[in-house]
């Protein structure tokens, strides 16, 4: 009887064990793919730098495009297939797609040596670009192999930051210490003790920077900059209508878009068949459009040591949405002394083009780079 | 031949253990018949303590049943019955181990009788002869000092219990905050619970081991007497004084040449640290056979090493692993030391940073223990009993940014980062107690009393480290030109302030009734605790520069305001009276009383039954905040500074022990009921500080506040910042109408309504004290080749756990995309400065940012199956083996030194509000032990021992979650959807650098989970909670003692050396006996969300359904698999390379008198 009780006992013990050890709790997944996986978005690469090797574009690592070399450019986009579409978080765009540029053979070289040319999304991250499905992209590949890695770092007294000097390729000065015998020295800067040859020069300057030297501001904290040749992406169309960063033809006629990126050109003039693009930083081709786009360092990328987007901006762009109709114009840059040709390019009615000025004033490789957009 | 049995008898209880019944002593019960089985009531017994001389008497009852509680553990003991006519009976060499009720039956033998032999029950039942009901493990002073032990912690042998958790202190998967630990009946739990052992936080023990006479752990009690835990009660003993004058001095050391210097074959040298142990213990008597003295004194000191990464001291020296910031032209050392130069000259400073190497770190522990026995009379057993532990540990300073994100790189030691030596700090834990306890034997036998009195006080405080005092001056983080902290000093911001003192007061009486078949006990339990915790984070301020040059600027520019922190925060008093008038300063109790009944009417069958009542009662009224308190967050208000209601919660209970066949060769024992425990006062004392009455918080980034009301320029300023003087009464609390200070941001004056509560902590109205369900099993079986045989099933349901919530966090909106798993509203801008709540937002109200309730839940159980064996071939040779099985779930992790901290950190599916029943975060499901110790003395003055520990077990489980938050619930600790496929994963690749393709990265990814075991066996599922298990550890230990005596008139002396080698198995393959971690347990990181593809429509900027930006979207999450370094994470697993992961020994000399 005992025994009978005390099994009892046992046996609801088990009992309530089990039905009371149930099991965690979870939702039924739906991974269904919501998406189409036909997004895409079209690229298009220019290689503006005078002294890049021949370059071929990479998104998200896959190669797409013809190579392009120094002074040359892709002439039409690529549609590229994305694998997903514009993420944000907390209304911010965040990065997705990865951009680079590979030397068709052997390595870039210059400051980037045997390294990628990647797209960064910030001056101080190595973030992705965000792609937008549908949207349009240009990519000028700027600047000299040796532009040099912008420098933070502990000044001479042991503490603060430096400001990065702009570079020109080289300069001449005076001997101060022979007045009169006026010799003339070159000295190159753009070397990254380029600080140090600053101070230098205010020392033998009655402690004024020489005006050739301009400061462009601190390197950001954490800055990712490398130096060498870089990205100039130009978002050119999103879907939406109101983000339209190329210029609308009117009837009958095509549309100009000029890109200044040549880094020592100065200021330029663009003629189709004789006919100005007009020069200009803030054209609104609508006029209803508040459209802007400067060529200012934010565009650069990553824009750390880049030129200001002054009036005197060496890097411009302007527009012309009202070209003749269709037909085989020429296309000429005047710059200063200097003029490029293109000659006999094919235009055609309702067409939106970019013309960009490629290459280095300085070295005589200017060029001449079209690409039509439509 | 009884003697040798006896002997056997009583060291096999020690291994399997008793039914603890009291905490400190033991007791005797039996039965006296005569040789026909008839009841002799009336009959003397007296027990003798023979060390001691300390005698117990009582005599039987009508139903020849005696009972004799109260008795000193240990022995031996001489038990001897005497009646007239009848011949006198002794039984000898008997020993009491904790808890236990050692029942002895006798029959007598007429004088007239001439028999060849006289028997006792007890010699031939000696293996099963216990009154053991649930489960519990006992470890006694040889075992103690027998086994393995590295740190001279009493943990190392409570681990021995089969139910045991893998390291934390946890037993049977129950959080160890629910432990209870008690020396001689006494509370010195950490009953506030920052962490579940007093001087845990300076990683001290609170009690010498050679203080100690037994420890055991009692899982499941079905005694009402035994309360206040719903884990384990953990009972220590301290050593008693006897007749002879017995002690020892002792000395142990260890450092870093004796552990392993390779991991996996790969040279992986320790740094250097010194480790020193020593003390005394010395105890005798003060009047013989009535009245004893036991003293103990221990220090423990360790120096380590706080910089692994010294200063690079110029730029000609190699990187290395030096302390430098990334770039090669940098000069640290000149900068540091400038730096330093100019806190200590800058005549508005003059602060003294401290040093930046060449800096130790100190842990250090006193204890002491002095205790009297005192034998009043054979019927009165008085023990007074003190200790003292003072232990302290010089601490990192904490990288947390406290109300907001801490400094990117943290501000621990790295080749980025350097902390002057003022920002680190010593936690001092400081423990004194007493008790008293009175044994008392009525009426013959007939009653009993037993009263324990203690008080424990623990004194929690802070310092700078090396004992210095607190400066008054914030901290500065300055950045440097990687982006990482370069450079931190002023004090720890969690620093200053800090204290928290306990005080538990405890007054338990037990009144024992020996009736016919009946043993009724009556009594109350009743602790009174009281609190005075001051927690004041940031409230010097933080500041943050993005360089050296901006810090100068700041500090020395008085008139402009271009030179700025890129941020500054800080906590201000809102209250009258500064940081202490912020005291959470409350006091609580817990008032129990119980009734239970001992039946024994049944033959071979004892039955206990009885109810426990406990009334958690809160003493301290709080205050109101009127102003939180009229929100409605979807109808429910919130209630800061309310207590909950005052309800009894009550504990019946019913235990039996049945002898199925009479011979005591088969014992079936279990029961049931309900255990009440604490909760860790912590969580209860959130609610009594985060009420949003007390402080003010003001962060700013980047955003000018250089200029406050006055129109001055606002600078750095060594002295902290507080609410100005010229503020208005308004600007500060008013604590008697519950009025929160009116003041949105202090720096601009800006006054009239409150500012955002980043946080507020309160308490459901009816919030209950954790209670369980357990119920046990087990049976004991001797086998054959003298062999105990033990199964044993512990099944325990949650019926109050603890539960979180965020009683403002708004209901999912949406089901997130491509997953299916509750998607919530998110928040826009900064939560705590923007107060309008928009369309989806996911905070109810914008005046609160987190409104936590602590709430309970019926969910949750353990069952634990348990099968043992155990041999004892004499009393120098034991082995015990055991393998447990356990299961465990929980709602939400049941640790955490705050309830914000549990909530923050809750891996979840459906949300933070609803975490959903899942492994408990303290779960082992596999464990084996096993154990064993052999002793031989020789050659007359010669004596060597074995130890030997064994713990096979499973890894510590933990979650594959996302970093981040894509569930958008505020948490970012969401559970991961396992992927089958490509198409169920939207993959991104991890940034700029990242040169995989987008099919790489899968293919990495889908390489991952097939190598992992969890991963690969549930594709296609979401991961559940702490479901994934790290590989199974091995850890073989051994000790080994080598004594060298003399007996000098009859008293040994003994010269002891000893070697405690801890994890063998890692001395001879420096890769075995590893603890593997996982690698990456954050798996998969969170991008963001894809925007649904609307053709012509711009989506990455904003939601065109709504035109807002921040909205959460209808896109699938984008997650990276990143690389580990720079090459794909291809294993789940590495090893723990610290000191602990490896072989050490430790040495020790030992002189035993």
């Amino acid at each position: 009887m005992n025994r009978n009780k005390f099994i009892h006992i046992g046996l609801i013990a088990v009992l309530f064990a089990a039905v009371a050890c149930e099991d965690n709790q979870s939702p039924t997944p739906k991974t269904t793919n919501t998406n189409p996986l036909t997004l895409s978005a079209n690229f298009l690469l220019i290689n503006a730098s005078q002294d890049a090797p021949s370059l071929d574009m990479y998104v998200d690592n896959v190669k797409y495009g013809n190579s392009v070399s120094g002074t040359t450019g892709q002439s039409l986009y690529t549609p590229i297939p994305l694998t997903i579409n514009a993420p944000t978080i907390n209304g911010s765009a965040v990065a997705s797609t990865n951009i680079r540029a590979k030397a068709s053979s052997g390595s870039i070289g210059g400051v980037v040596g045997s390294s990628d040319l990647i797209f960064r999304a910030g001056n101080n991250n190595s973030n992705n670009f965000t792609a937008v499905s549908g949207g349009s992209y240009t990519l000028i590949v700027v600047d000299s192999l040796n532009r040099p890695k912008p420098l933070r770092t502990l000044n001479s007294s042991g503490f603060g930051d430096v400001t990065y000097y702009s570079s020109v390729s080289s300069f001449t000065a005076k001997k101060i210490s022979d007045a009169s015998a006026d010799t003339v020295i070159q000295l190159s800067v753009g070397s990254s003790n380029s600080v140090d040859l600053a101070n230098l020069l205010k020392k033998y300057n009655g402690g004024n920077l020489p005006s050739f030297l301009v400061p462009i501001g601190t390197v950001p904290l954490g800055s990712t900059d490398v130096g060498g040749v870089r990205f100039l992406l130009i978002t050119d169309e999103l879907p939406l209508p109101s983000s339209t960063r190329l210029p609308i033809p009117t009837a009958g006629k095509f549309a100009v878009r000029f890109v200044n990126a040549s880094p020592d050109a100065g200021t330029v003039n663009c003629k189709i068949n004789g006919v100005s693009v007009i020069n200009g930083l803030n054209y609104s081709s609508t006029g209803t459009v508040g459209f802007s786009y400067p060529m200012t360092q934010a565009n650069f990328n990553p824009s750390v040591g880049s030129r200001g987007g002054s009036a005197t901006s060496p890097v411009t762009a302007g527009f012309k949405n009202d070209f003749a109709a269709a037909g085989s114009y020429d296309i000429s840059v005047v710059a200063g002394a200097k003029t490029v040709t293109s000659n006999a390019q094919t235009f055609v009615s309702g067409g939106i083009y970019t013309v960009v000025l490629t290459g280095s004033f300085s070295k005589n490789t200017l060029a001449i780079a079209l690409v039509q957009h439509k | 031949m009884r003697k040798h049995l006896l002997t056997t008898f009583a060291v096999l209880l020690m291994c399997l253990g008793a039914w603890a019944q009291g905490v400190t002593t033991a007791s005797l019960s039996g039965k006296i018949s005569d040789q026909k089985g008839e009841p002799l009531p009336g009959t003397n017994i007296v027990a003798t303590h023979l060390p001691s001389g300390t005698t117990y008497g009582t005599t039987s009852l009508a139903d020849g049943r005696y009972f004799i509680p109260g008795m000193r553990i240990g022995g031996p003991y001489t038990v001897k019955v005497s009646f007239i006519g009848y011949k006198e009976q002794a039984q000898e060499n008997l020993s009491l181990e904790l808890g236990q009720t050692l029942v002895l039956d006798f029959k007598l033998a007429d004088e007239t009788t001439q028999l060849q032999e006289v028997t006792v029950s007890a010699v031939k039942d000696p293996i099963l002869n216990s009154d053991k009901m649930g489960a519990s493990s006992n470890f006694n002073v040889n075992q103690i000092q027998r086994l393995p032990s590295i740190g001279r912690d009493f943990r190392d042998f409570t681990s021995l219990t089969p139910q045991a958790g893998g390291s934390s202190f946890s037993f049977g998967g129950r959080s160890n905050l629910y432990n209870n630990l008690t020396i001689d009946g006494a509370t010195v739990n950490n009953v506030f619970g920052l962490n579940p052992l007093p001087a845990g936080q300076s990683n001290s023990t609170p009690f010498s081991l050679d203080a100690i006479q037994e420890v055991s752990v009692s899982l499941s009690p079905y005694d009402v007497r035994q309360g206040n835990f719903t884990g384990a009660g953990i009972s220590a003993v301290t050593r008693s004084g006897n007749n002879e004058v017995q002690g020892s001095v002792y000395y142990f050391f260890r450092n870093e040449s004796m552990a392993g210097s390779k991991v996996q074959g790969q040279s992986s040298p320790i740094p250097s640290f010194n480790y020193n142990n020593y003390g005394f213990r010395l105890g005798g008597p003060i009047i013989k056979n009535k009245l004893f003295f036991f003293v103990n004194a221990e220090f423990e000191k360790r120096t380590d090493p706080f910089y692994t990464n010294s200063v690079r001291p110029s730029k000609s020296t190699p990187i290395g692993s030096l302390y430098t910031q990334a770039t090669d032209d940098n000069d640290p050392e000149t900068g540091i030391a400038g730096l330093k130069s100019f806190l200590l000259n800058n005549s508005n400073l003059n602060y003294d940073p401290g040093v930046y190497k060449n800096f130790n770190r100190a842990t250090e522990s006193q204890r002491y223990v002095v205790r009297f026995d005192y034998n009043i009379n054979q019927n009165n057993k008085l023990t007074l009993r003190g200790n003292i532990t003072n232990a302290f540990q010089d601490q990192f300073p904490s990288g947390s940014g406290g109300f907001v994100s801490g400094p990117p790189g943290g501000r621990g030691n790295s080749v980025n980062v350097l902390s002057f030596s003022s920002s680190f700090y010593r936690i001092n834990n400081n423990q004194y107690s007493v008790t008293a306890e009175l044994n008392t034997t009525l009426r013959g036998g007939k009653m009993s009393n037993n009263l324990v009195i203690g008080y424990s006080a623990f004194r929690d405080f802070r310092q700078n480290a090396g004992g210095l005092a607190i400066p008054n001056f914030p901290m500065v983080d300055i950045l440097g030109p990687n982006g990482q902290t370069m450079v931190t000093f002023g004090p720890d911001p969690f620093t200053p302030n800090n204290k928290l003192d306990q005080d538990v007061t405890q007054i338990n009486d037990n009144f024992n009734i020996y009736l016919k078949n009946h043993q009724v006990t009556i009594g109350t339990a009743n602790e009174l605790y009281s609190f005075n915790n001051v927690f004041t984070q940031v409230i010097n301020g933080v500041y943050r520069y993005n360089s050296l040059a901006d810090f100068y600027a700041d500090a020395t520019a008085t008139t402009t305001a271009t030179a700025r922190p890129s941020q500054y925060t800080t906590q201000y008093v809102a209250v009258q009276g500064g940081p202490s008038a912020t005291a959470a300063k409350w006091s609580a109790a817990t008032l129990g009383g119980f009734l239970q009944d001992e039946y024994t009417g049944i033959k071979n069958l004892k039955i206990t039954g009885g109810v426990r009542v406990d009334v958690p009662i809160y003493l301290t009224d709080l205050p109101k905040n009127n102003y939180l308190n009229a929100i409605d967050l979807n109808g429910e208000k919130l209630r800061v500074g309310a207590w909950p209601t005052i309800r009894p919660l009550f504990s019946p209970r019913i235990g039996f022990n049945w002898d199925v066949k009479g011979d005591r060769s088969l014992q079936v024992r279990g029961g049931t009921g309900i255990l009440t425990g604490r909760v860790p006062f912590v969580w209860l004392s959130n609610a009594v500080s985060n009420n949003g009455l007390f402080f003010g918080q003001f962060n700013s980034t980047n955003v000018p506040f250089d200029l406050t009301g006055d129109g001055l320029p606002y600078n750095f300023s060594g002295t902290p910042y507080a609410l100005p003087k010229d503020a208005p009464a308004s600007a500060y609390a008013d604590l008697a109408k519950g009025m929160p200070p009116m003041i949105t941001n202090p720096l601009d004056r800006n006054y009239g309504r409150p500012s955002i509560v980043p946080a507020v902590n309160t308490i459901a109205k009816d919030f209950k004290f954790p209670q369980v369900w357990r119920s046990s099993l087990a049976v004991d079986k001797q086998l054959p080749y003298g062999i105990v045989g033990t199964l044993e099933f512990i099944y325990t349901k949650d019926i109050n756990a603890v539960f979180l919530r965020d009683a403002n966090l708004a209901p999912a909106t949406a089901t997130l995309n491509g997953d299916g798993r509750p998607l919530y509203g998110a928040v826009p801008g900064n939560a705590n400065l923007d107060r309008a709540i928009l369309s989806n937002d996911r905070r109810i109200n914008g005046d609160i940012g987190q409104a936590l309730v602590l709430d309970n839940t019926n969910k949750g159980y353990q069952w634990s199956i348990t099968a043992q064996l155990s041999k004892t071939f004499d009393k120098n040779f034991q082995v015990s083996a055991a393998y447990t099985y356990t299961d465990a779930r929980e709602i939400n992790p049941q640790n955490g030194s705050t309830a914000g901290g549990i909530f923050s950190s809750q891996a979840s599916l459906l949300g933070a509000n609803n975490p959903g029943l899942s492994y408990a975060n303290t779960l082992t499901p596999h464990r084996v032990i096993a154990y064993g110790t052999y002793r031989k003395e020789y050659a007359k003055n010669f004596a060597s021992t074995v130890g030997l520990t064994y713990e096979g077990r499973s890894g510590n489980n933990f979650s594959y979650l996302y970093s981040g938050d894509p569930n958008s619930d505020g948490v970012s600790a969401d559970l991961i959807y396992i992927p089958r496929s490509q198409d169920e994963i939207a993959l991104t690749t991890s940034g700029a650098t990242d040169t995989r393709t987008i099919a790489q990265v899968w293919q990495q990814l889908d390489n991952y989970i097939k190598q992992d075991d969890y991963l690969n066996s549930h594709r296609g599922e979401y991961a559940k909670r702490s479901g994934a298990i790290s590989p199974w550890v091995n850890r073989l230990s051994l000790s080994f003692l080598q004594d060298f005596y003399v007996d000098v008139k009859g008293h040994r002396n003994t010269i002891q050396l000893s070697a405690n080698l801890i994890n063998v198995l890692n001395l001879f393959d420096s890769g075995s006996g590893l603890i593997q971690n996982p690698i990456r347990s954050n798996l998969l990181r969170f991008v963001g969300y894809e925007q649904p593809h609307v053709a012509g429509v711009a989506t990455n900027s904003i939601d065109p359904s709504t035109g807002s930006a921040w909205a959460p979207t209808k896109g699938r999450p984008v997650y990276a698999f990143d690389l580990n370094g720079s090459t794909p994470l291809t294993s789940s697993f590495a090893p723990d390379t610290s000191v602990n992961g490896r072989w050490q020994l430790q040495l020790g000399v030992r002189y035993i008198f």
